[in-house]
Protein backbone atom coordinates (compact mmCIF):
# COMPACT_ATOMS: atom_id res chain seq x y z
CA UNK A 1 0.00 0.00 0.00
CA UNK A 2 2.96 2.51 0.82
CA UNK A 3 4.67 1.83 -2.31
CA UNK A 4 1.54 2.52 -4.39
CA UNK A 5 1.23 5.75 -2.22
CA UNK A 6 4.13 7.08 -3.45
CA UNK A 7 4.38 5.60 -6.77
CA UNK A 8 1.01 7.80 -6.98
CA UNK A 9 2.53 11.23 -5.27
CA UNK A 10 6.00 10.56 -7.47
CA UNK A 11 3.17 11.14 -10.59
CA UNK A 12 1.35 13.72 -9.29
CA UNK A 13 4.72 15.57 -8.61
CA UNK A 14 5.99 14.80 -11.71
CA UNK A 15 3.20 15.80 -13.71
CA UNK A 16 2.92 19.05 -11.88
CA UNK A 17 7.28 19.96 -12.30
CA UNK A 18 6.68 19.22 -15.77
CA UNK A 19 3.41 21.87 -16.31
CA UNK A 20 5.52 24.31 -14.21
CA UNK A 21 8.40 23.71 -16.20
CA UNK A 22 6.98 24.59 -19.11
CA UNK A 23 4.84 27.59 -18.43
CA UNK A 24 8.32 28.88 -16.38
CA UNK A 25 10.16 28.08 -19.86
CA UNK A 26 7.48 29.72 -21.92
CA UNK A 27 7.72 32.91 -19.36
CA UNK A 28 11.54 32.85 -19.96
CA UNK A 29 11.27 32.48 -23.66
CA UNK A 30 10.76 36.27 -23.60
CA UNK A 31 8.04 36.01 -26.08
CA UNK A 32 4.82 36.94 -24.38
CA UNK A 33 4.07 40.20 -22.42
CA UNK A 34 3.66 39.45 -18.60
CA UNK A 35 0.31 40.58 -18.46
CA UNK A 36 -0.24 37.57 -21.49
CA UNK A 37 1.26 34.92 -19.37
CA UNK A 38 1.80 35.98 -15.66
CA UNK A 39 4.67 33.98 -14.25
CA UNK A 40 4.60 31.78 -11.91
CA UNK A 41 6.43 33.40 -9.42
CA UNK A 42 3.88 36.73 -9.87
CA UNK A 43 0.92 34.13 -9.35
CA UNK A 44 2.19 32.71 -6.20
CA UNK A 45 2.96 36.35 -5.11
CA UNK A 46 -1.11 36.82 -6.35
CA UNK A 47 -1.81 34.25 -3.85
CA UNK A 48 0.19 35.49 -1.31
CA UNK A 49 -1.51 39.26 -1.57
CA UNK A 50 -5.45 38.15 -1.82
CA UNK A 51 -4.87 35.45 0.76
CA UNK A 52 -3.32 38.37 3.42
CA UNK A 53 -6.16 40.64 2.49
CA UNK A 54 -8.55 37.87 3.05
CA UNK A 55 -10.32 38.38 -0.90
CA UNK A 56 -9.33 35.04 -2.04
CA UNK A 57 -10.90 33.16 1.12
CA UNK A 58 -14.27 35.77 0.83
CA UNK A 59 -15.00 34.78 -2.38
CA UNK A 60 -14.59 30.85 -1.92
CA UNK A 61 -16.35 30.84 0.74
CA UNK A 62 -19.44 32.72 -1.20
CA UNK A 63 -18.87 30.24 -3.61
CA UNK A 64 -18.68 27.38 -2.00
CA UNK A 65 -21.86 28.68 0.08
CA UNK A 66 -24.03 29.09 -3.55
CA UNK A 67 -23.20 26.09 -4.40
CA UNK A 68 -24.15 23.49 -1.97
CA UNK A 69 -27.19 25.65 -1.87
CA UNK A 70 -27.93 25.17 -5.63
CA UNK A 71 -26.44 21.63 -5.72
CA UNK A 72 -28.50 20.37 -2.81
CA UNK A 73 -31.85 21.92 -3.63
CA UNK A 74 -31.16 20.40 -6.97
CA UNK A 75 -30.03 17.00 -6.35
CA UNK A 76 -33.27 16.66 -4.24
CA UNK A 77 -35.17 18.15 -6.37
CA UNK A 78 -34.14 16.20 -9.12
CA UNK A 79 -34.62 12.81 -7.23
CA UNK A 80 -38.21 13.58 -5.88
CA UNK A 81 -39.04 14.09 -9.79
CA UNK A 82 -37.48 11.45 -10.78
CA UNK A 83 -38.62 8.68 -8.37
CA UNK A 84 -42.31 10.12 -9.37
CA UNK A 85 -41.51 10.21 -12.70
CA UNK A 86 -39.84 7.21 -12.84
CA UNK A 87 -42.64 5.26 -10.98
CA UNK A 88 -45.33 6.92 -13.04
CA UNK A 89 -43.78 5.32 -16.99
CA UNK A 90 -46.74 6.18 -19.05
CA UNK A 91 -46.41 10.05 -16.81
CA UNK A 92 -42.57 10.00 -17.88
CA UNK A 93 -43.02 8.48 -22.16
CA UNK A 94 -44.89 11.82 -22.35
CA UNK A 95 -41.95 13.79 -20.29
CA UNK A 96 -38.96 12.46 -21.64
CA UNK A 97 -39.11 14.16 -25.26
CA UNK A 98 -39.25 17.55 -23.52
CA UNK A 99 -36.38 16.45 -21.00
CA UNK A 100 -34.59 15.36 -23.76
CA UNK A 101 -35.05 18.86 -25.90
CA UNK A 102 -34.08 20.99 -22.52
CA UNK A 103 -31.26 18.74 -21.21
CA UNK A 104 -28.34 20.30 -24.29
CA UNK A 105 -29.38 23.79 -23.46
CA UNK A 106 -26.52 25.12 -21.25
CA UNK A 107 -27.82 26.68 -18.22
CA UNK A 108 -25.99 29.85 -19.96
CA UNK A 109 -28.32 30.24 -22.28
CA UNK A 110 -31.10 30.54 -20.16
CA UNK A 111 -29.27 33.61 -18.74
CA UNK A 112 -31.43 36.34 -20.27
CA UNK A 113 -34.55 35.19 -18.34
CA UNK A 114 -32.75 34.16 -15.10
CA UNK A 115 -32.29 37.99 -14.60
CA UNK A 116 -35.23 38.69 -15.77
CA UNK A 117 -37.48 36.48 -13.30
CA UNK A 118 -34.59 36.48 -10.45
CA UNK A 119 -33.58 39.86 -10.34
CA UNK A 120 -29.77 40.37 -10.31
CA UNK A 121 -27.16 39.37 -7.15
CA UNK A 122 -26.89 35.97 -5.33
CA UNK A 123 -29.58 34.34 -7.02
CA UNK A 124 -29.01 33.72 -10.60
CA UNK A 125 -25.75 31.58 -10.08
CA UNK A 126 -27.42 29.47 -7.81
CA UNK A 127 -29.90 29.18 -10.33
CA UNK A 128 -27.36 28.00 -12.92
CA UNK A 129 -26.02 25.97 -10.69
CA UNK A 130 -29.24 24.18 -9.84
CA UNK A 131 -30.32 23.96 -13.63
CA UNK A 132 -26.41 22.19 -14.13
CA UNK A 133 -26.87 19.83 -11.43
CA UNK A 134 -30.89 19.34 -12.20
CA UNK A 135 -30.40 16.89 -15.57
CA UNK A 136 -28.34 14.61 -14.90
CA UNK A 137 -29.82 13.41 -11.71
CA UNK A 138 -33.50 13.49 -13.05
CA UNK A 139 -32.15 11.13 -15.75
CA UNK A 140 -30.04 8.50 -13.35
CA UNK A 141 -33.48 8.65 -10.87
CA UNK A 142 -35.58 7.49 -13.97
CA UNK A 143 -33.49 5.58 -15.14
CA UNK A 144 -32.36 3.50 -11.88
CA UNK A 145 -36.33 2.91 -10.70
CA UNK A 146 -36.58 0.79 -14.08
CA UNK A 147 -33.55 -1.44 -12.76
CA UNK A 148 -35.21 -1.77 -9.76
CA UNK A 149 -34.98 -5.59 -8.22
CA UNK A 150 -38.55 -6.25 -8.22
CA UNK A 151 -37.91 -8.63 -5.15
CA UNK A 152 -37.78 -5.45 -3.05
CA UNK A 153 -41.43 -4.44 -4.73
CA UNK A 154 -43.11 -8.07 -4.02
CA UNK A 155 -41.11 -7.86 -0.56
CA UNK A 156 -43.01 -4.59 0.25
CA UNK A 157 -46.39 -5.44 -1.07
CA UNK A 158 -46.64 -8.60 0.85
CA UNK A 159 -45.87 -7.06 4.19
CA UNK A 160 -48.20 -4.02 3.14
CA UNK A 161 -45.80 -0.88 2.91
CA UNK A 162 -48.11 1.83 0.84
CA UNK A 163 -47.27 4.46 -0.64
CA UNK A 164 -45.57 7.43 0.52
CA UNK A 165 -43.64 4.70 2.17
CA UNK A 166 -42.91 2.48 -0.20
CA UNK A 167 -41.02 5.09 -1.80
CA UNK A 168 -39.17 6.33 1.47
CA UNK A 169 -38.32 2.98 2.91
CA UNK A 170 -37.69 0.62 -0.05
CA UNK A 171 -37.76 2.53 -3.88
CA UNK A 172 -35.11 5.18 -2.77
CA UNK A 173 -32.63 3.38 -0.78
CA UNK A 174 -32.86 0.47 -3.44
CA UNK A 175 -31.62 2.65 -6.12
CA UNK A 176 -29.33 4.90 -4.36
CA UNK A 177 -26.19 3.37 -4.93
CA UNK A 178 -27.20 3.62 -8.57
CA UNK A 179 -28.52 7.52 -8.16
CA UNK A 180 -25.29 8.39 -6.81
CA UNK A 181 -23.67 7.81 -10.29
CA UNK A 182 -25.69 10.83 -11.39
CA UNK A 183 -24.71 12.73 -8.20
CA UNK A 184 -21.82 12.56 -9.33
CA UNK A 185 -21.94 13.66 -12.93
CA UNK A 186 -24.46 16.44 -11.39
CA UNK A 187 -21.54 17.82 -9.00
CA UNK A 188 -18.76 18.30 -11.79
CA UNK A 189 -21.44 20.05 -14.01
CA UNK A 190 -22.54 22.17 -11.43
CA UNK A 191 -19.15 23.10 -10.45
CA UNK A 192 -17.63 24.11 -13.95
CA UNK A 193 -21.26 26.31 -14.85
CA UNK A 194 -20.56 27.49 -11.30
CA UNK A 195 -17.85 29.66 -12.71
CA UNK A 196 -20.07 31.46 -15.51
CA UNK A 197 -22.68 31.74 -13.40
CA UNK A 198 -20.83 34.06 -11.05
CA UNK A 199 -19.33 36.19 -14.22
CA UNK A 200 -22.76 36.91 -14.93
CA UNK A 201 -23.86 39.99 -12.94
CA UNK A 202 -22.93 39.31 -9.08
CA UNK A 203 -20.82 41.00 -7.55
CA UNK A 204 -18.34 37.77 -5.45
CA UNK A 205 -17.26 34.48 -5.56
CA UNK A 206 -14.52 33.00 -7.79
CA UNK A 207 -16.19 33.50 -10.86
CA UNK A 208 -16.33 37.11 -10.48
CA UNK A 209 -12.90 37.43 -9.06
CA UNK A 210 -11.68 36.21 -12.29
CA UNK A 211 -13.87 39.21 -14.07
CA UNK A 212 -12.54 41.59 -11.64
CA UNK A 213 -9.42 40.73 -11.47
CA UNK A 214 -9.45 40.90 -15.65
CA UNK A 215 -11.01 44.94 -15.04
CA UNK A 216 -8.32 45.57 -12.99
CA UNK A 217 -5.77 43.81 -16.02
CA UNK A 218 -4.16 41.48 -12.85
CA UNK A 219 -4.10 38.23 -14.73
CA UNK A 220 -2.09 36.88 -11.80
CA UNK A 221 -4.89 37.21 -10.02
CA UNK A 222 -6.88 35.19 -12.83
CA UNK A 223 -4.17 32.67 -12.66
CA UNK A 224 -4.74 32.61 -8.68
CA UNK A 225 -8.74 32.36 -8.61
CA UNK A 226 -8.39 29.70 -11.82
CA UNK A 227 -6.55 27.43 -9.69
CA UNK A 228 -8.52 27.76 -6.69
CA UNK A 229 -11.28 26.44 -8.64
CA UNK A 230 -9.44 23.24 -10.14
CA UNK A 231 -8.53 22.82 -6.53
CA UNK A 232 -11.74 23.43 -4.38
CA UNK A 233 -13.32 21.21 -7.61
CA UNK A 234 -11.33 18.56 -7.42
CA UNK A 235 -11.70 18.19 -3.42
CA UNK A 236 -15.25 17.78 -4.05
CA UNK A 237 -14.88 15.41 -6.72
CA UNK A 238 -12.78 13.15 -3.93
CA UNK A 239 -15.53 13.40 -1.51
CA UNK A 240 -18.09 12.35 -3.33
CA UNK A 241 -15.61 9.19 -4.41
CA UNK A 242 -15.52 8.48 -0.85
CA UNK A 243 -19.04 8.76 -0.19
CA UNK A 244 -20.18 6.86 -3.35
CA UNK A 245 -17.49 4.35 -1.74
CA UNK A 246 -19.26 4.12 1.93
CA UNK A 247 -22.39 3.73 0.14
CA UNK A 248 -21.14 0.57 -2.22
CA UNK A 249 -19.58 -0.76 1.82
CA UNK A 250 -22.89 0.02 3.33
CA UNK A 251 -25.29 -1.78 0.46
CA UNK A 252 -22.81 -4.71 0.51
CA UNK A 253 -22.15 -3.79 -3.35
CA UNK A 254 -18.56 -3.31 -2.55
CA UNK A 255 -15.55 -5.84 -3.68
CA UNK A 256 -14.61 -8.98 -1.73
CA UNK A 257 -17.28 -8.90 1.49
CA UNK A 258 -16.40 -10.31 4.31
CA UNK A 259 -18.32 -13.34 4.90
CA UNK A 260 -19.55 -15.20 8.00
CA UNK A 261 -20.12 -18.73 8.41
CA UNK A 262 -23.47 -20.26 9.85
CA UNK B 1 -60.55 -26.35 2.96
CA UNK B 2 -58.15 -23.69 4.20
CA UNK B 3 -56.47 -22.53 0.29
CA UNK B 4 -58.94 -23.82 -2.49
CA UNK B 5 -57.55 -24.20 -5.42
CA UNK B 6 -60.28 -24.91 -8.62
CA UNK B 7 -59.52 -25.15 -11.82
CA UNK B 8 -56.84 -23.23 -11.74
CA UNK B 9 -54.72 -22.12 -15.50
CA UNK B 10 -52.27 -19.67 -15.93
CA UNK B 11 -51.67 -18.57 -19.92
CA UNK B 12 -48.70 -16.06 -20.61
CA UNK B 13 -48.09 -14.23 -23.60
CA UNK B 14 -44.75 -13.45 -24.29
CA UNK B 15 -43.74 -10.48 -26.81
CA UNK B 16 -44.17 -12.34 -30.45
CA UNK B 17 -47.72 -12.73 -28.95
CA UNK B 18 -47.80 -16.25 -28.44
CA UNK B 19 -49.27 -17.68 -25.78
CA UNK B 20 -47.33 -20.60 -23.32
CA UNK B 21 -49.58 -22.63 -21.20
CA UNK B 22 -47.90 -22.58 -17.81
CA UNK B 23 -50.91 -24.02 -15.74
CA UNK B 24 -53.84 -26.31 -16.81
CA UNK B 25 -56.71 -27.25 -14.66
CA UNK B 26 -54.98 -27.85 -11.40
CA UNK B 27 -57.32 -28.78 -9.05
CA UNK B 28 -56.51 -28.61 -4.86
CA UNK B 29 -57.33 -28.33 -1.40
CA UNK B 30 -54.89 -27.41 1.58
CA UNK B 31 -56.10 -27.40 5.26
CA UNK B 32 -55.24 -25.41 7.59
CA UNK B 33 -51.66 -26.44 9.92
CA UNK B 34 -50.66 -28.53 6.89
CA UNK B 35 -46.96 -28.95 4.93
CA UNK B 36 -47.43 -28.79 1.30
CA UNK B 37 -44.79 -29.56 -0.91
CA UNK B 38 -44.83 -29.15 -4.75
CA UNK B 39 -42.20 -30.98 -6.77
CA UNK B 40 -41.17 -31.19 -10.36
CA UNK B 41 -38.49 -31.03 -12.85
CA UNK B 42 -38.36 -27.09 -13.98
CA UNK B 43 -40.76 -25.62 -16.15
CA UNK B 44 -43.15 -27.27 -14.44
CA UNK B 45 -45.37 -24.21 -13.09
CA UNK B 46 -44.83 -25.05 -9.63
CA UNK B 47 -43.40 -21.48 -8.67
CA UNK B 48 -45.96 -19.69 -10.88
CA UNK B 49 -48.48 -21.91 -8.58
CA UNK B 50 -47.10 -20.41 -5.98
CA UNK B 51 -46.95 -16.63 -7.33
CA UNK B 52 -50.80 -17.31 -7.80
CA UNK B 53 -51.51 -18.52 -5.02
CA UNK B 54 -49.44 -15.92 -3.00
CA UNK B 55 -51.17 -13.24 -4.57
CA UNK B 56 -48.38 -11.85 -7.13
CA UNK B 57 -50.26 -12.85 -9.85
CA UNK B 58 -53.88 -13.75 -10.98
CA UNK B 59 -54.81 -17.04 -12.78
CA UNK B 60 -56.11 -16.80 -16.03
CA UNK B 61 -58.92 -19.17 -15.69
CA UNK B 62 -59.88 -20.11 -12.51
CA UNK B 63 -60.43 -19.39 -8.70
CA UNK B 64 -58.08 -19.56 -6.26
CA UNK B 65 -59.47 -19.33 -2.37
CA UNK B 66 -58.30 -18.34 0.89
CA UNK B 67 -59.97 -19.04 4.46
CA UNK B 68 -63.26 -18.48 1.35
CA UNK B 69 -62.18 -15.37 0.18
CA UNK B 70 -60.79 -15.19 -3.49
CA UNK B 71 -56.68 -14.25 -3.40
CA UNK B 72 -57.07 -10.49 -4.74
CA UNK B 73 -53.40 -9.87 -4.20
CA UNK B 74 -50.64 -10.33 -1.50
CA UNK B 75 -51.46 -9.84 2.18
CA UNK B 76 -49.88 -9.74 5.40
CA UNK B 77 -51.44 -12.43 6.17
CA UNK B 78 -49.52 -15.22 4.23
CA UNK B 79 -45.94 -13.94 4.05
CA UNK B 80 -43.68 -15.52 1.14
CA UNK B 81 -40.06 -16.65 1.68
CA UNK B 82 -37.83 -16.05 -1.61
CA UNK B 83 -34.91 -18.35 -2.66
CA UNK B 84 -32.74 -15.09 -2.79
CA UNK B 85 -34.00 -14.01 1.03
CA UNK B 86 -35.57 -10.29 -0.34
CA UNK B 87 -33.75 -8.83 2.34
CA UNK B 88 -33.35 -5.10 2.24
CA UNK B 89 -29.40 -4.74 1.75
CA UNK B 90 -28.96 -1.16 3.71
CA UNK B 91 -30.55 -2.09 6.60
CA UNK B 92 -29.70 -4.46 9.35
CA UNK B 93 -30.55 -7.54 10.45
CA UNK B 94 -32.94 -5.80 13.20
CA UNK B 95 -34.35 -3.23 10.80
CA UNK B 96 -35.13 -6.01 8.39
CA UNK B 97 -37.06 -8.03 10.90
CA UNK B 98 -38.83 -5.15 12.08
CA UNK B 99 -39.94 -4.39 8.18
CA UNK B 100 -43.58 -5.60 8.21
CA UNK B 101 -44.19 -4.51 11.74
CA UNK B 102 -43.62 -1.22 10.81
CA UNK B 103 -46.85 -0.83 8.90
CA UNK B 104 -48.96 -2.15 12.21
CA UNK B 105 -49.87 -0.21 14.97
CA UNK B 106 -47.07 -1.36 17.70
CA UNK B 107 -45.65 0.96 20.13
CA UNK B 108 -41.78 0.76 19.69
CA UNK B 109 -41.06 -0.93 23.06
CA UNK B 110 -43.30 -4.03 21.92
CA UNK B 111 -42.07 -4.01 18.34
CA UNK B 112 -38.60 -4.23 19.42
CA UNK B 113 -39.49 -6.83 22.09
CA UNK B 114 -40.91 -8.45 19.41
CA UNK B 115 -38.21 -8.35 16.79
CA UNK B 116 -35.25 -9.22 19.70
CA UNK B 117 -37.57 -12.74 20.65
CA UNK B 118 -37.35 -13.35 17.35
CA UNK B 119 -33.86 -12.78 16.22
CA UNK B 120 -33.32 -15.44 19.04
CA UNK B 121 -35.75 -17.48 17.83
CA UNK B 122 -33.61 -17.95 14.84
CA UNK B 123 -30.42 -17.64 16.80
CA UNK B 124 -29.13 -14.78 15.60
CA UNK B 125 -29.07 -12.76 18.43
CA UNK B 126 -24.93 -11.41 18.28
CA UNK B 127 -26.21 -10.74 14.57
CA UNK B 128 -28.43 -8.04 15.20
CA UNK B 129 -26.03 -4.82 13.80
CA UNK B 130 -25.23 -7.20 11.06
CA UNK B 131 -26.30 -6.37 7.19
CA UNK B 132 -27.01 -8.90 4.98
CA UNK B 133 -24.10 -8.91 3.07
CA UNK B 134 -21.92 -9.66 6.03
CA UNK B 135 -23.93 -13.30 6.51
CA UNK B 136 -23.88 -16.45 4.96
CA UNK B 137 -26.39 -17.52 2.62
CA UNK B 138 -28.26 -19.73 5.83
CA UNK B 139 -28.03 -16.96 8.27
CA UNK B 140 -29.53 -14.62 5.44
CA UNK B 141 -32.56 -17.01 4.99
CA UNK B 142 -33.16 -17.35 8.92
CA UNK B 143 -33.11 -13.53 8.88
CA UNK B 144 -36.01 -13.81 6.18
CA UNK B 145 -37.61 -16.28 8.01
CA UNK B 146 -37.88 -14.26 11.15
CA UNK B 147 -38.99 -11.24 9.09
CA UNK B 148 -41.97 -13.06 7.93
CA UNK B 149 -42.67 -15.28 11.46
CA UNK B 150 -43.02 -11.42 13.04
CA UNK B 151 -45.77 -10.81 11.94
CA UNK B 152 -47.18 -13.93 12.88
CA UNK B 153 -48.99 -15.55 9.08
CA UNK B 154 -51.43 -17.57 8.58
CA UNK B 155 -49.33 -19.34 6.17
CA UNK B 156 -46.20 -19.26 4.53
CA UNK B 157 -45.47 -19.63 1.04
CA UNK B 158 -41.72 -20.71 0.71
CA UNK B 159 -40.46 -20.92 -3.29
CA UNK B 160 -37.57 -23.05 -2.90
CA UNK B 161 -35.76 -21.22 -0.05
CA UNK B 162 -32.99 -23.60 0.68
CA UNK B 163 -31.95 -24.12 -3.02
CA UNK B 164 -28.97 -22.15 -2.94
CA UNK B 165 -27.62 -23.27 0.62
CA UNK B 166 -25.02 -26.18 0.88
CA UNK B 167 -26.44 -29.51 1.62
CA UNK B 168 -25.42 -29.28 5.29
CA UNK B 169 -27.07 -25.74 6.11
CA UNK B 170 -30.14 -26.73 3.88
CA UNK B 171 -31.02 -30.02 5.94
CA UNK B 172 -30.16 -27.50 9.43
CA UNK B 173 -32.50 -25.29 7.90
CA UNK B 174 -35.34 -27.72 7.19
CA UNK B 175 -35.38 -28.90 10.65
CA UNK B 176 -35.52 -25.43 11.69
CA UNK B 177 -38.40 -24.70 9.54
CA UNK B 178 -40.29 -27.35 11.32
CA UNK B 179 -39.62 -26.84 14.85
CA UNK B 180 -40.34 -22.63 14.27
CA UNK B 181 -43.48 -23.46 12.99
CA UNK B 182 -44.38 -26.56 15.39
CA UNK B 183 -45.96 -23.97 18.07
CA UNK B 184 -48.68 -22.24 16.06
CA UNK B 185 -49.21 -25.11 13.21
CA UNK B 186 -48.47 -22.50 10.86
CA UNK B 187 -49.31 -23.65 6.87
CA UNK B 188 -46.97 -24.15 5.05
CA UNK B 189 -46.74 -24.55 0.97
CA UNK B 190 -43.28 -25.62 0.11
CA UNK B 191 -42.12 -25.53 -3.41
CA UNK B 192 -38.66 -27.60 -4.11
CA UNK B 193 -36.96 -30.14 -6.71
CA UNK B 194 -35.03 -32.04 -4.36
CA UNK B 195 -37.07 -35.55 -3.41
CA UNK B 196 -35.46 -35.42 0.18
CA UNK B 197 -36.15 -32.35 1.09
CA UNK B 198 -39.96 -32.90 0.48
CA UNK B 199 -40.27 -36.72 2.31
CA UNK B 200 -39.02 -35.25 5.28
CA UNK B 201 -40.67 -31.84 5.12
CA UNK B 202 -44.42 -32.65 3.58
CA UNK B 203 -47.81 -34.07 4.85
CA UNK B 204 -48.39 -34.30 1.28
CA UNK B 205 -45.87 -34.20 -2.11
CA UNK B 206 -47.73 -32.64 -5.03
CA UNK B 207 -46.05 -34.23 -8.01
CA UNK B 208 -46.11 -32.03 -11.11
CA UNK B 209 -45.52 -32.69 -14.71
CA UNK B 210 -44.65 -29.71 -17.09
CA UNK B 211 -45.82 -28.64 -20.51
CA UNK B 212 -48.41 -27.49 -19.91
CA UNK B 213 -47.83 -28.06 -15.83
CA UNK B 214 -50.42 -30.21 -14.06
CA UNK B 215 -50.93 -32.30 -11.32
CA UNK B 216 -49.24 -35.92 -11.91
CA UNK B 217 -50.08 -37.55 -8.66
CA UNK B 218 -50.22 -36.86 -4.90
CA UNK B 219 -48.45 -38.67 -2.44
CA UNK B 220 -49.29 -38.77 1.34
CA UNK B 221 -46.47 -38.67 3.84
CA UNK B 222 -47.51 -40.66 7.15
CA UNK B 223 -44.39 -40.94 8.09
CA UNK B 224 -43.67 -39.91 11.90
CA UNK B 225 -42.30 -36.07 12.77
CA UNK B 226 -38.36 -36.00 13.38
CA UNK B 227 -38.37 -38.56 10.44
CA UNK B 228 -35.03 -39.97 10.26
CA UNK B 229 -33.60 -39.35 6.81
CA UNK B 230 -31.83 -43.16 6.87
CA UNK B 231 -34.92 -45.51 7.90
CA UNK B 232 -36.41 -47.51 5.63
CA UNK B 233 -39.55 -46.08 5.51
CA UNK B 234 -38.26 -42.85 4.98
CA UNK B 235 -36.15 -44.55 1.67
CA UNK B 236 -39.03 -46.24 0.66
CA UNK B 237 -41.18 -42.86 0.48
CA UNK B 238 -38.10 -41.26 -1.30
CA UNK B 239 -38.00 -44.22 -4.00
CA UNK B 240 -41.53 -44.66 -4.73
CA UNK B 241 -41.29 -40.68 -5.45
CA UNK B 242 -38.21 -40.60 -7.71
CA UNK B 243 -39.80 -43.39 -9.30
CA UNK B 244 -42.64 -41.19 -10.33
CA UNK B 245 -40.48 -38.24 -10.83
CA UNK B 246 -38.79 -41.09 -13.93
CA UNK B 247 -41.94 -41.78 -15.01
CA UNK B 248 -42.52 -38.19 -15.87
CA UNK B 249 -38.96 -37.62 -17.10
CA UNK B 250 -39.24 -40.76 -19.81
CA UNK B 251 -43.04 -39.48 -20.54
CA UNK B 252 -41.99 -35.86 -21.42
CA UNK B 253 -39.17 -36.20 -23.30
Amino acid sequence: MRGVFSVKLFNVLLGMGILFALWEGLVLSGRYPPALLPPPEKVLRGFQEIGENGALFRHAIVTLKRFFIGYFASSATAIVLGLFFGWLTKLWDVVEPVVQVLRPISPVAWYPFIVLWFGIGDVPATVVIFMAGFFPVLLSTVAAIRLIDPIYLKVARNFGIKQPFLMIKIVFPAIFPNIITGLHLALGAAWIFMVAGEMLGTQSGLGFLIIDSRNGFRTDLVVCSMITIGLLGLALDKAIVLFERWVNRVWGLGPSPEIRRS
Amino acid sequence: MFIELTNVSKIFRNENDLDYQSLRDIDLAIEKGEFVCFLGPSGCGKSTLINLMAGFDFPTTGRILIDGEEVSGPSIRYVTIFQNYGLLPWRNVRKNVALGLESQKLGKRERNERVDELIRRVGLTNFGGYRPHQLSGGMQQRVAIARALAVDPEILFMDEPFGSLDALTRMAMQEEILTLCEAKKTTIVFVTHDVDEAVFLADRIVVMTPDPGRVRKIFRVTLPRRRNRASPDFLKMRDDVIAELDFIKKNCS
